[in-house]
This record gives C-alpha cells, structure tokens and sequence, in this order.
C-alpha cells in the first residue's frame, strides 16, 4: 500500500467517524431520556467499536485505547449489566468529545499523539463500568495515571488476555474468570471485550470489581441474541479475533449503505449548479426562439429538452438540499451540556426536522443557532427554584420549529423562560451609550427589544463563558442577513422569547413571475406572490381609496394596503385614476400582505438567482439579477424591502388596520380619526378597530331599541356616535353609505357609524383630560385640531355588550385578524 | 494596437517599468487601466437600468450569462453627460466583473516611468478618488484609473430606502 492510498484510508476514515460521532451526540442524549432503549444502546456501540476497529487498523493507538474503553462501557450497558445515568452519559459523551478531537488532530497533524492526559478519563470509564459506582459527574480520575503500560497498539490489540492484565487485579480481573464459564459460540464479543483498555487503567481503580459477577453476566448472556454486529462469533478466549471480523461484519453493513451513497465534493456539485443554471438560461432563450419561428418539429424538440433540463435542474438542486435536522441533530447535545453547566432544566422540542434548505444556508445558519440556543439556556431559561417561584414549571421548554413560508424558511427557537425585558433593555443600552434617553422616548417597545441585536449589547448580569461577552447578537443578524435573511424576536416579559430566522431556501433556481413597471422588467419571486387583481374601468378608478398617503384596495373585505412599485423604485409616478386598468400583485413577504401595483404582468419563468454586484448590494429593494429568456437582465425585487420603503410595514398605519386588529393595543398608538356631525373629530385607537365597512343604511336593522347590522350572520349593534356624543347628525340621504368601524376588544365588538373616516394618524404625545363624559376619555391634539379620544373599552362595555355571550362572531373576528396576519 | 480585445499575457510582472495601460477615450480625457485588469472590450449591449442606484451605475449588461454592472464615470471626473457610450471595458476585480462605458476604446501602452507624476492635490477629490496618477505623453495626459477603486468605491451612493 503507498502512502497515498493510506492517505486516501485515513480521510474515508475521518469523514466516516465524523458521521458517527455525530450519531453518537443524538444517541447518547436520546438515551438518556430512554436508558432502555437496546436500539440505541445498539447503534451507540456499533459507531464506537467501528472507530476502535479502524484506528487499530490504521495505527492510532491512543484514539484506539480512547474507544476501547468507551466501548467497554457501552458493552456492559448494552448487555444490560448496567443502566446509562448521568455519570455515565457524561463521561461517554466526554469520551465522544475526545474521540473529536483527536480525530481532528489526525486531520492536521497526521498523528493522534498530543500532549493532553486523556488517562483520567479513561479512569472514569472504566470506573464507572462497576455497577455500584459512585462517581461523582465531574470526577478527577482517582490517583494519578501512569503513562500505560500497554501502549503499544499492537500489544493491546493481542494480548487482551495478557499477564500484566490479568494480575493487575480489579476489573481485569474479570477477563480470566469470565472465560472459562463462558462456552465459545456463546460468547458475546462486545462482553467480552472489555478488559483489553481496563488493564492499563486497573492498578489505579478503586476497589470495585465483582468477578463473580462479571463471570455470571458473560454465561447468562443467551446465544440467541442478535449481535448488531453481524452472526454471532465463534469467539472463545480469543477475543481478538472475535473484534477484529467485527469490525469487517460492521464495515460491511457500512458498505451497504455505501453501495447507494456517494460522498461527493461540494465545489463540484457547486460547479455543476453553476453549469445547470446556464443550461436553464440557454433553454429559456432557445424555448423564446422556437415560439417566435413557428416550427412545430423545432417546438416539440425544444419542449422535450425543456423538460429534460428542469427535471436535471430539480433533480441537482436535490442534492445539495439537506433537513433542517442536520442543524438541530447537534441541540440536545447542546443544550444538555449547558443546562448541566448552569444547572437549569430544559426539556428540547424539535420540529418540522424534515423541512429541506440548501446545505450552503444550512452551513450559514449554523452558527447563529448555536449562539442563539445558548442564550436561551443562559438567559432565557430561568433556574428551576425561580421559574417554580413564578408558577412555571421547573424544567423549561425550548423548542426549536422549521417550516416553509413563501419561498423562505422560517426557523423558530421559543423559549419559555424569563423573556427580554424592554425596561432592562433600554437601561443597559442606555449605560452602554448605544442610544440616548431622547431616541429611547421615541422608539416603540419592540424596538427596544430589538437593541439586543446592536453590537456591544449584553444584558447578561454577569459575564459567562457561554455567553454574555457582548458580542453574538448583533453577530447573529449579521451572519442571517448576509444570505439575505432576517432575524427578529418577540418577547413577552415572564412568558418567554421567540427568535425568528427567515432565510431563503435556496440561493440558486426560483420561479419568478415577471412585472412590467415603466419598460423594464422585475422578478417577484413567485413564492411570495399570493394572487392577481385586475381592476378595469370603473373598479379602476373607485376601487382604490385612501387612508392619509396610504392607497387601500378592499379584497375580500379586507383592507390592503397598496404599494406602487413605481414609487418605491423612485421613479416618475402617474396618478393611478388615469389609467385605464389598474394590475395589483399580491404579495406576501412576511405576515403582512401588501398589494404592489404594477404597469403591467407578464409570464413567470424559471430564473437563476444571480447577485448583484457590491455597490448595489445595499439597495434593499433588490434581492439580485437574473437573465431572461430573451436575454435581458432583470432585477430581481426584494419584496421585504419594498414594504419597507413604502412604510406599509410594521406596526404603522395602514398594517395596523389588517394586522394589529386585535392584539395589543400598547404596539401600536396610531389613531383613527374619525368625523362626526359637521365639525366634531373623533379619534379611535387603532389597535382597537378591528375593520372599516361601508354598508346602505337599508342594511341597518332594528332589534329591540337597538339598532343592528348583520354581519357575518351575527347581529353586531351598531351605534352612531353623533347619538353617543350628542352632536346634531349631519347625514346626508337615505341613500348615502354609512362608514361603519368595527371595534372590538376579543371578546365584544361593536360598530361605530361616522360621516367619514379622515385620517389615521400617529397618537399624539399628551391627552388633555378636560373633563370625561360618556364615551370619550379626553382630547387630544391631532394635526392641530381637537379631537375626543372615545373611550372603546366603556363603549363597548356599555353597547357591545349583548354580543358577548355570543362566541360565533368572536371567533369570526378572531378567525379574521389571524388570516389577517 | 487597435485591438478590441486586447489579449493580456499571464507571465507578465506588473513592474512599475513594464505596466500596461488599456487605453481610451472619455469626452476629452484619454483613460488608461492595467492590461491585467481588462477582461475584454465588447460593442454596446442592451442595459437594464437600475433605479435607486448610485449615480455612475449605467445598468446591468448581460455578458454571455454573466451580469456586469455597467459604469459611467463621467460625472464623477467631471464630463459633461452628453451622448450614449457604446463601448464597454470589461474589468475584473476580485471576481467581480464591472464595465466601464466608454467612448472609444484605444492602445495597449508601455509609457516611459519616468513621465508618471502622481495627480497633483489640486485636482477635485471626487477625481483623485478613482485616478491615481498621470502619463505625461504627447500632447496629451494618460490618466491611470485604479479599478479596484473604481469597482468598490460608492460615492454619491443613493440609499435604497429613497422615497
């Protein structure tokens, strides 16, 4: 064998173990919580023992001694001589740890030789193979360890029985007594295997064998049982022999797998991504050619490879795709070891594992998770005594969930711990110079929250190994928007923390719906896309109304806020009334759907994601470039960033109306503003309005004195606020449309008829209290008019109440601002 | 030389000696980039433009499925914008390819060393950002640009949150 086929073993054998290990990690931790579970107990031994097998082979006799002594262990576990407990879980996944590093080691140096003293917790491992042992978790191996006596691999790998084991005492002690009971065929390796790493270790063990015992383990063992590892070997006393074809028997069922996968060099799978996503541009020109010259052989031709390429196009976008598991295999691990360093408790919830992303983004996210689950168990997560105190649980939840949306993932990490509190938040930003007292006044609760993600923020009390060093956060975003995703949290103080990433699912091939927008052409990924509205004629002209700047169009009943793509790209803008038919794309690009509207729409394509070059990287509008079939570039629109340059976003005005409805009313202080009679204006607080409607007054009924609205099949009481208010009506004719505003507060609802609704506005700061009366909570200034705040909650006290017990239209207003979110 | 495509060899040092210059002509200036740097020169192409982008950023190119963003340092040295440019200097800089619209495209030159002068402080910083230095040649000055300058530099950038 030349060097560079040994070279070539070594590296199958460094990707290989590293698999396993990472097998192991999910084993061992899942074990723990099923300590029975002989599947586990199975796989966890086979991974170990292929590790000790191959470095034997391969000459690493430290890693091999290292396995060996795992191996030990987990064969006593396995045979059920003894149960896997914390000590033990720790002192294996120690032992993983070390398995880790020492394969790294050969990686860069070719040599597992370092100057780390891995003997005590060799010690530990053997130890704790007693099933009375009481070693403490942490434990110092007891006594100091001598450099080994058998530390020639070879010697180990053949004397297994040798004199110094065998006279050593202690465990070794078992290996001779074990095999004289114990008749050939029956012996099961793994048992039997055990003294070969204990004798090194034996002189410095505490007293804790049971020969008897062992003997008795090895001649109970029943012939029948299956060996994971393959037939059952006509061992005997030879136990060498009997690990050495184990090993072989274990590679084989590696084979097997084998023999359907392949490891692969990402660059080339990269290369032929590269490749493919030309051969998809060059079969979008050649499928616009054949459609322009007509000929039908071309054409069938043309489909045929048309076809061919986006099934090799699907079919290579497979293979760089792998679940969100690959992330999270690597949490239990995690969080098990950090809820032990900070002694908390937390049980992990993993779900929607099987959702698909690109392994580059996989690789991307990585990091970010990993700090972002350390948080949660260092911050988050409080300890057991304080969240018993507050009437939680003991042992905290964290919860990690992976789901598509729109052409995105979304990976959520929820907590249930303490949650970020806004008021600790601003003081420490504050302390750290990171805003001043003046900017802190004027941001919104959520955006104090979101302070954790600057750089140089910690709120941490005191500063951890873990975490709590100031950087991370802001680190996190970073990492997540540099593959141009978003990171964001909700948090609720005592309840817990949600950490949002949204990343996309692949930077490579998506399907695009093209729009037209004053000559030139714009992808919007076809995700994202939700539906088309037409509006020809007159819906042009009178379809689209007006709140303040902000362009609704009512789909559905539900208000959607407009966003001209024109505007958001700085370009000219015509008045929209002017044209004859007005095209609205519907849009999704977060919770919120806003409806763009466009000059025109064209087809959707298959386009190849390109980015774009440096110095247009920072217009968010823009998530890249692509060519088209006719070999025209296009650019790409980052629907995110188009909401955000139209303001439709967040918890300002129009959103308000179709996405705060109900929820709380301390996000959002924009105010509706309202006219009743001729002069008085009225302000309502958005958070509070639940929906604008235009009904004919025909449609108001009477029940009893109280005048109705059926409203999705319910009866929803309606009041006039020039009566509540005791202004003189100024309604126009029977004819006239009322403005009904829905108002409710989860549980009542109820409409409020105004002339007009004039505006919505951000809350003034101050509320003059001059004096309260029905309905009307004080005054406040809007745009340098009076207005009465009406008091919603009393109104609907007071007016809604006969709704109340009626759940029907409670859960169709719930039902309603959920599908509105 | 009147090459469109001016062939760059691989082996050659960029000894400050033995540099070449890509030549051509922008209104009234005569420009010159690193041979290394020049990808190729290509004809006028179809552009996408960009809207929000920086000022010099003409459009996008599509170049045989590669997108190049196009570039029109006219402004920035101070030219009046008058009139399409038609032809595009390819460069490259670290793999990142950008085009420089320009006039017309000119020779592979070797000036003498001796007539470099770096650009005198009286010149606009907005021109001294890009141009590093100056030819004396006859009759006329060979300003040398630094692409990678060129490329990374983002003056006047317009944000893209721009109402």
């Amino acid at each position: 064998m030349n060097e560079d086929e040994v070279d070539e073993i070594v590296q199958e054998f460094l990707v290989e173990s590293a698999e396993n290990l990472d097998q192991l990690d999910r084993d061992l931790v899942a074990l723990e919580q099923n300590p029975t579970s002989r599947e586990l107990l199975g796989s966890i031994f086979r991974a170990i023992h292929t590790i000790k097998g191959t470095t034997g082979f391969l000459g690493f006799s430290r890693l091999e001694k290292l396995a060996h002594a795992a191996e030990n262990l987990l064969s006593r576990l396995r045979d059920g001589h003894l149960i896997l407990d914390a000590p033990r879980t720790t002192a294996l996944l120690e032992a993983v740890d070390e398995i880790r590093g020492l394969l790294a080691l050969i990686e860069s140096k070719g040599s597992d030789e370092d100057d780390r003293d891995l003997s005590a917790l060799m010690g530990r491992l053997q130890a704790l193979q007693d099933p009375n042992a009481v070693v403490p978790d942490h434990a110092a191996p007891v006594g100091p360890e001598p450099s080994l006596p058998a530390a020639d691999p070879p010697a180990a790998a053949t004397t297994s029985s040798s004199p110094e084991g065998a006279t050593d005492g202690a465990v070794t002690g078992e290996a001779p007594t074990a095999h004289p009971t114990a008749p050939p065929p029956a012996a099961p390796p793994p048992a039997a295997a055990a003294p070969v790493a204990a004798a090194p270790v034996a002189a410095a063990d505490p007293p804790v064998h049971e020969p008897v015992a062992d003997a008795v383990v090895v001649a109970e063992t029943p012939p029948s049982r299956p060996d994971p590892a393959g037939d059952p070997l006509p061992g005997g006393p030879a136990q060498e022999d009997a690990a050495a074809k184990e090993a072989p028997a274990a590679r084989e069922g590696a084979l097997a797998a084998g023999d359907r996968t392949i490891r692969v060099d990402v660059e080339l799978l990269d290369a032929l991504m590269r490749q493919t996503g030309e051969l998809v541009l060059a079969r979008n020109q050649i499928v616009s050619l054949a459609d322009s010259m007509g000929d039908s052989t071309l054409s069938r031709t043309v489909q045929r490879l048309s076809l061919i390429v986006s099934e090799l196009q699907e079919g290579l976008m497979k293979t760089r795709m792998q679940p969100v598991d690959h992330l999270w295999s690597k949490v239990p691990r995690l969080v098990r070891d950090l809820s032990s360093q900070f002694a908390k408790q937390v049980n992990v919830v993993l779900e929607g594992g099987e959702t698909e992303l690109d392994r580059s983004i996989i690789e991307a996210v990585k990091d970010p998770l990993t700090h972002l689950v350390r948080n949660a168990v260092d911050h988050g997560i409080e300890a057991p005594a304080q969240r018993e105190a507050k009437g939680k649980p003991g042992v905290g939840t964290l919860v990690l969930r992976a789901h598509h949306e729109g052409g995105h993932v979304i990976l959520e990490m929820i907590d249930d711990g303490a949650g970020v509190d806004p008021s600790r938040v601003a003081a420490k930003a504050l302390e750290k110079g990171l805003v001043t007292a003046d900017e802190l006044d004027r941001m919104s609760e959520r955006d104090v929250c979101d302070l954790i993600f600057r750089a140089g923020f910690s709120t941490a009390e005191t500063v951890t190994n873990v975490s709590g060093r100031g950087v991370g956060m802001d680190v996190v975003r970073t990492n997540i928007e540099r593959i141009g995703g978003t990171a964001d949290l909700q948090s609720e103080p005592g309840v817990g923390t949600t950490f949002r990433i949204k990343v996309p699912l692949t930077l490579a091939i998506i399907p695009a719906l093209l729009v037209g927008c004053q000559g030139d052409r714009y992808a919007i990924p076809q995700a994202a896309v939700q539906e088309l509205v037409r509006l020809e004629g007159d819906a042009a002209r009178t379809g689209i109304e007006r709140i303040d700047e902000v362009m609704m169009y009512r789909l559905r009943g539900r208000l959607l806020p407009l966003v001209r793509l024109d505007q958001s790209l700085g370009l000219d803008v015509d008045p929209l009334h002017e044209r004859s038919a007005v095209d609205i794309v519907v849009v999704k690009p977060d919770q919120t759907a806003i409806g763009l509207v466009v000059d025109s729409v064209h087809e959707t394509q298959e386009i190849v994601v390109k980015p774009l070059s440096q110095r247009l990287r920072q217009l968010s509008v823009f998530a890249g470039a692509t060519i088209l079939g006719d070999g025209a570039v296009s650019l790409i629109l980052d629907l995110s960033g188009v909401a955000d340059t139209a303001g439709v976003r967040d918890s300002t005005t129009s959103s308000a109306l179709t996405r705060d409805g109900l929820s709380d009313a301390g996000n959002s202080r924009s105010l509706l503003v309202l006219k009743v009679g001729d002069t008085r204006r009225v302000a309502v607080a958005l958070s509070q309005v639940v929906r604008l409607e235009e009904v004919e007054p025909g449609q108001i009924e009477f029940a009893g004195s109280r005048r109705v609205l059926q409203y999705r099949n319910e009866l929803l009481p309606v009041v006039w606020l020039t009566d509540l208010l005791g202004v003189p009506s100024s309604m126009g004719g029977p004819d006239e449309r009322l403005h009904v505003i829905v108002c409710s507060d989860g549980t009542r609802a109820v409409g409020l008829v105004a002339e007009d609704i004039l505006d919505v506005v951000e809350a003034a700061e101050t509320v003059h209290d001059l004096g309260r009366s029905m309905g009307r909570s004080g005054t406040v200034v809007v745009q340098g008019q009076a207005a009465d705040l009406l008091d919603v909650p009393t109104v609907l006290a007071q007016e809604g109440v006969s709704m109340v017990h009626d759940d029907h239209l409670r859960n169709a207003i719930e039902e309603m601002s959920a599908s509105a979110v | 030389m009147p090459s469109d495509t001016p062939t760059p060899t691989a082996s050659q040092a960029p000894s400050p000696d033995d540099m070449q210059y890509c030549t051509f002509r922008l209104g009234e200036l005569t420009l010159g980039v690193d041979v290394l740097s020049v990808q190729e020169v290509i004809r006028h192409e179809m552009m996408t433009k960009v809207p929000l982008a920086p000022t010099q950023v003409k459009g996008l190119v599509n170049l045989r499925g590669q997108i190049i963003t196009a570039l029109d340092l006219r402004e920035q040295l101070g030219l009046p914008m008058e009139g399409d440019l038609r032809a595009h200097v390819v460069i490259r800089d670290e793999d990142e390819a950008s085009s420089l619209l320009v006039d017309e495209v000119g020779d592979v030159v070797s000036p003498n060393e001796s007539d470099y002068e770096p650009i005198p402080s009286a010149v606009p910083e907005r021109v001294r950002n890009v141009v590093t230095g100056a030819y004396k040649l006859d009759g006329r000055l060979l300003l040398v640009l630094d692409t990678h300058r060129v490329l990374s530099e983002v003056p006047n950038a317009v944000s893209g949150r721009a109402r």
